[in-house]
């Protein structure tokens, strides 16, 4: 039932109701300078000022913190149990309360961390986390148990990481509390109905992030003992990477995040998937590469074979010979051509040495000198006959006959002609020749001198 | 042949498959050798195929009613199946 507020506003604006109750913040003193106890969630650092919520110890409940100007030897993480002061104030503009905070003390985990610590040693001194104990976690399994909250945002994150990479696997999700009181007995449940009635080759058990106390159940004696006995092999998965519970050290693989459970469930398939279709691919190739080779083999062969074969053979012949034919019709022309210039050569020589023009030259000579014989000779025949005439005329005029006629004579003695009386002996015969005839006689007298005196 | 292959396991298929490829790529066999080889590999490959395939992809939620355990198949709806709240 509503209560009529006779002053209150008919209507507001935004500005006027956030305006209104930023006053009404600021005023009230019971805000000033309080201290709270709470758990320090995402705290994260923007320059000089630190920022986070505040939870609640016990109940779900938050409220933004900002710290200017933080004191940083104070270590703040996620999870921190710390006591701040610090004054409240309200943003008109966003509407929202915030804790200004002054200072920030770390109470840390009190009795709590103290008793998990001394759980943890128990468990330790046990064996119970020794390696010796950790099972192999299968490389391809096909079946995997999830023991989470079928509500939190883990089974999403698992389911999402598998059959994103990997489609041929089955998940069997075994929904349970991941928080609260009941939560170890069920999660133990969980394990205990794959270890039983619904065999699978790995179980992720876990949850997503949350405040340290909400992982607790992960933390349980008989949720670690669980895990131990678990003939199955457990991954534990809880919350984020920097959270540590007695699950991860008990279980036989710790997964970082549920996604990460996902991721190692499937990564080996999902190698092994792309390995087989990167074998399929090399072996083809490495096939193709040696058929190709024999086939370039092949084909060598066979030209090789047709280089060699008879045809081939006859007609390299053929071309041989015909080289050679070409070859030495070349050196006989060759030669002939070398012949013929020598014979050029030696006419021309000859032709240079031709008798035909010494002849001429001789001939002419000749001519001229039986020419000039010739003349000569005339000259000399007409010299002669010239004085053979002169000398005929002579002759004739000095014939003897001649004188003869006009009554010489001439006396011969064997054939001689005497000019001295000593030529003869009387007794001798003697011929004389006068100009009609002869007359021969016998000597009878000689007397010199040549007086008339006969 | 298959079904004495068939008892081989998995990873020693994959290991086999990767001898297999290394000798194929080596290139020193003889074309015989190397279609020997590559049959080989090619069943190996299937044989490892299968069983990556051997499952259909299936979720199932488990949950305890009434001290009962009710197992229901929500593979199509998986979201359906899962509630989104924290």
């Amino acid at each position: 039932m509503m209560i009529n507020n006779p002053v209150a506003k008919k209507e507001w604006s935004v500005y006027e109701l956030t305006s209104y109750l930023k006053k009404k913040v600021e005023m009230d003193v019971l805000l000033k300078n309080i201290y709270l106890k709470g758990e320090v969630i995402k705290p994260s650092v923007s320059g000089e000022h630190l920022y986070f919520e505040l939870k609640d110890l016990e109940y779900d409940a938050k409220i933004k913190c900002v710290f200017f100007w933080f004191d940083k030897s104070v270590e703040i993480k996620h999870g921190s149990k710390v006591l701040v002061k610090g004054n409240v104030i309200f943003y008109e503009k966003e509407g929202i309360i915030e804790l200004k905070v002054s200072e920030i003390t770390d109470i840390g985990l009190g009795e709590l961390f103290v008793k998990l610590k001394q759980l943890e040693e128990k468990l330790r001194q046990e064996g119970l986390f020794d390696s010796k104990y950790k099972k192999e976690i299968p490389r391809y399994p096909k079946k995997v148990g999830i023991v989470t909250s079928k509500n939190g945002a883990a089974v999403r994150d698992i389911l999402n990481t598998i059959y994103t990479r990997f489609e041929n696997i089955q998940v069997y999700i075994y929904s349970c509390s991941v928080q609260g009181q009941d939560a170890p007995y069920e999660i133990c449940e969980g394990i205990e109905y794959f270890n039983t009635a619904e065999p699978v080759e790995v179980i992720i058990v876990g949850r997503g992030g949350g405040a340290f106390e909400d992982l607790m159940a992960f933390n349980s004696e008989m949720v670690v003992r669980k895990i131990f006995e678990s003939k199955i092999p457990v991954i534990s998965a809880v919350g984020h990477e920097r959270d540590y519970v007695l699950s991860d050290f008990v279980a036989d693989m710790r997964a970082i995040t549920p996604t990460n459970a996902g991721e190692i469930v499937v990564s080996f398939q999902n190698q092994a998937l792309e390995k087989l279709n990167e074998y399929q691919k090399s072996m083809k190739g490495a096939m193709e590469k040696t058929f190709n080779m024999v086939k370039e083999k092949v084909r060598m062969l066979q030209y090789k074979l047709n280089q060699n074969s008879p045809t081939n053979t006859i007609a390299k012949r053929a071309q041989d010979i015909d080289l050679y034919c070409h070859k030495l019709s070349f050196a006989i022309n060759k030669k002939l051509h070398e012949a013929h210039r020598n014979l050029k050569n030696f006419e021309k020589r000859l032709a240079d040495r031709n008798p035909e023009s010494r002849l001429s030259v001789a001939r002419t000579n000749f001519d001229n000198c039986s020419r000039r014989l010739e003349e000569a000779f005339k000259k000399v025949f007409l010299q002669k006959e010239f004085a053979y005439k002169v000398n005929l005329e002579k002759l004739i005029a000095l014939n003897p006959l001649n004188v003869l006629k006009r009554g010489y004579s001439i006396t011969l003695h064997n054939s001689k002609i005497l000019t001295t009386i000593a030529q003869v002996n009387n007794g001798d015969e003697i011929v004389t020749q006068l100009s009609d005839g002869i007359i021969k006689s016998k000597v009878f007298f000689k007397q010199e001198g040549a007086e008339n005196n006969v | 042949m298959c079904e004495l292959q068939r008892d081989i396991k998995f990873e020693d298929a994959m290991k086999r498959l990767e001898e297999i490829v290394r000798s194929l790529e080596d290139g020193n066999l003889s074309l015989e050798e190397a279609i020997k080889l590559y049959e080989e590999g090619i069943r190996l490959t299937k044989i490892c195929n299968d069983i990556l395939r051997s499952v259909e992809k299936r979720v199932v939620l488990i949950e305890k009613l009434n001290g009962e355990y009710i197992q229901d198949d929500i593979t199509n709806d998986i979201y359906g199946g899962l509630g989104q709240k924290e």
